[in-house]
């Protein structure tokens, strides 16, 4: 009998430090994970929060088909908005890259650069865009304009950009 | 007599209580066995789970790049290899890029516009900025169909909002009467940023009437050495702008608003935004 407890006591030992070992493995993860998710880009709600957990693994009621299915329905509507949005605004964006520098709570900085044109005028443009959140409202501030156009009409322009 | 079988007794009932303890604890190991292994499972999971949201987190970030490089140059689609989950993957990435377009749509100023209750309606946003800083967003419910009709909004009663809309033809040209309409909210905005900063900065100076349309400011100066006082009022008439269309100057000194330095204050005010000419003016000496 004290020798059965003897192997349990050796078992549970070896059982902890596996455990340990997890634990740090996962924190390590979760680290990463967090750092991800500063990236507002890349934040999962909706459909394309049950896309994730299909890729990740879980069963998703419907399976496969389901889960495209939904997601491409979202994303028809997301397409019809920015079409709408293109329309109402009068520019058509072509591409658009964004950077997250810094995500805290209050405190939002991305860098981005979009490409598009303007009636006939293409252009691609870069800025820093900060948004700081306090108790009432947030403070929003563009910095770091960076302009490229296809040519010809580079008076006009600069005189705007230097507003 | 009685000593030998009681011993006995006692010893066996000792002799049981140490069984039955020792299989209390042998129980108590196994199940604390049980309850690691299931802690060791339970925490694989979520290792196996973090590892793929990571991985699918690579994947899309790669995805997207080469979709932004194909939209930007305009190359043809390569076809990289399939996988097993290639479409839903690229599926989820042309998500996130059009969730991003929507956002970048959203900073470029210009309003922001969804549809609701399929597409009978959509909701219009006018963000207001004054001097690089985002200010108030207004907001607008908009019937589309049957006709193009304003259904609930934020917008002050002062904004003449329903002549506008007739004077703009909202029916034809949504877009011509948001500008309008933006003109007036922005200019309104920016008139009431600097009437903000002229109680925040100038402290010296005292406001003493203004409206809530901010088209009315009425200011007392001082003037330095004297200290005469002079009443400077400051009329809007043009809504859709954010400097004045008339400055008049009052004083007890009545020489004091023709000399040629109080003209080149109203002409200042006249050309500068009211709280930057009041920094001028200080500089100058004209007032405390």
């Amino acid at each position: 009998m004290e020798k059965m407890s003897d192997e349990n006591t050796e078992e549970v030992k070896v059982l902890e430090a596996e455990i340990e070992r997890l634990q740090a493995e996962v924190e390590a993860l979760q680290r990463q994970q967090q750092e991800n998710n500063k990236d507002i880009t890349f934040h999962y709600r909706g459909q394309m929060e049950n896309a994730l957990a299909f890729m990740c693994g879980q069963r998703q009621e419907g399976g496969k088909e389901m889960v495209m299915s939904r997601l491409k329905e979202e994303v028809e509507e997301l397409e019809e908005d920015v079409k709408l949005q293109t329309e109402i605004n009068g520019i058509t964006l072509n591409s658009c890259t964004t950077k997250t520098l810094q995500n805290s709570g209050r405190k939002l900085v991305q860098q981005l650069s979009l490409s598009g044109n303007c009636s006939e005028l293409v252009f691609q443009v870069e800025f820093q865009f900060s948004e700081i959140k306090d108790s009432e409202r947030s403070k929003r501030t563009i910095g770091d304009l960076n302009v490229v156009l296809d040519s010809s009409d580079l008076q006009n322009f600069s005189s705007f950009l230097s507003r | 007599m009685e000593r030998a079988p009681a011993k006995g007794v006692l010893s066996h009932l000792s002799l049981l209580e140490v069984q039955a303890r020792s299989r209390k604890s042998q129980l108590q190991q196994q199940s604390r066995v049980m309850e690691l292994k299931a802690k060791v499972e339970a925490l694989k999971t979520q290792r196996e789970q973090l590892k793929a949201q990571i991985q699918t987190h690579q994947d899309l970030q790669k995805l997207r790049l080469a979709m932004e490089k194909q939209c930007a140059d305009e190359e043809e689609e390569n076809m990289e290899e399939e996988s097993e989950n290639s479409q839903l993957l690229r599926l989820m990435a042309r998500h996130t890029q059009l969730k991003d377009l929507l956002h970048a749509h959203h900073l470029i100023g210009g309003y922001d516009i969804i549809k609701t209750r399929k597409g009978k309606g959509a909701c219009v946003s006018i963000a207001t900025a004054y001097e690089d800083v985002f200010l108030d967003t207004f907001n607008l419910e908009i019937d589309l169909k049957p006709t193009v009709k304003i259904n609930r909004h934020n917008i002050p009663p002062f904004i003449p909002l329903n002549n506008l809309a007739e004077q703009n033809n909202m029916q034809t040209d949504l877009r011509v009467f948001l500008d309008t309409l933006s003109q007036h909210l922005n200019a309104f905005a920016g008139r009431k940023q600097q009437l903000k900063l002229v109680k925040e900065k100038h402290k010296s100076v005292e406001v003493m009437e203004s409206n809530v349309l901010c088209s009315l400011l009425v200011l007392l100066f001082t003037v330095p050495r004297e200290k005469t006082a002079v009443l400077c009022t400051l009329d809007y008439t043009d809504h859709t702008r954010c400097l004045p269309t008339r400055v008049h100057l009052e004083s007890e000194d009545k020489q004091l608003p023709d000399s040629p330095q109080w003209e080149k204050n109203c002409s200042l005010l006249m050309e500068t935004p009211v709280h930057k000419a009041l920094i001028t003016m200080k500089k100058m000496g004209s007032i405390v």
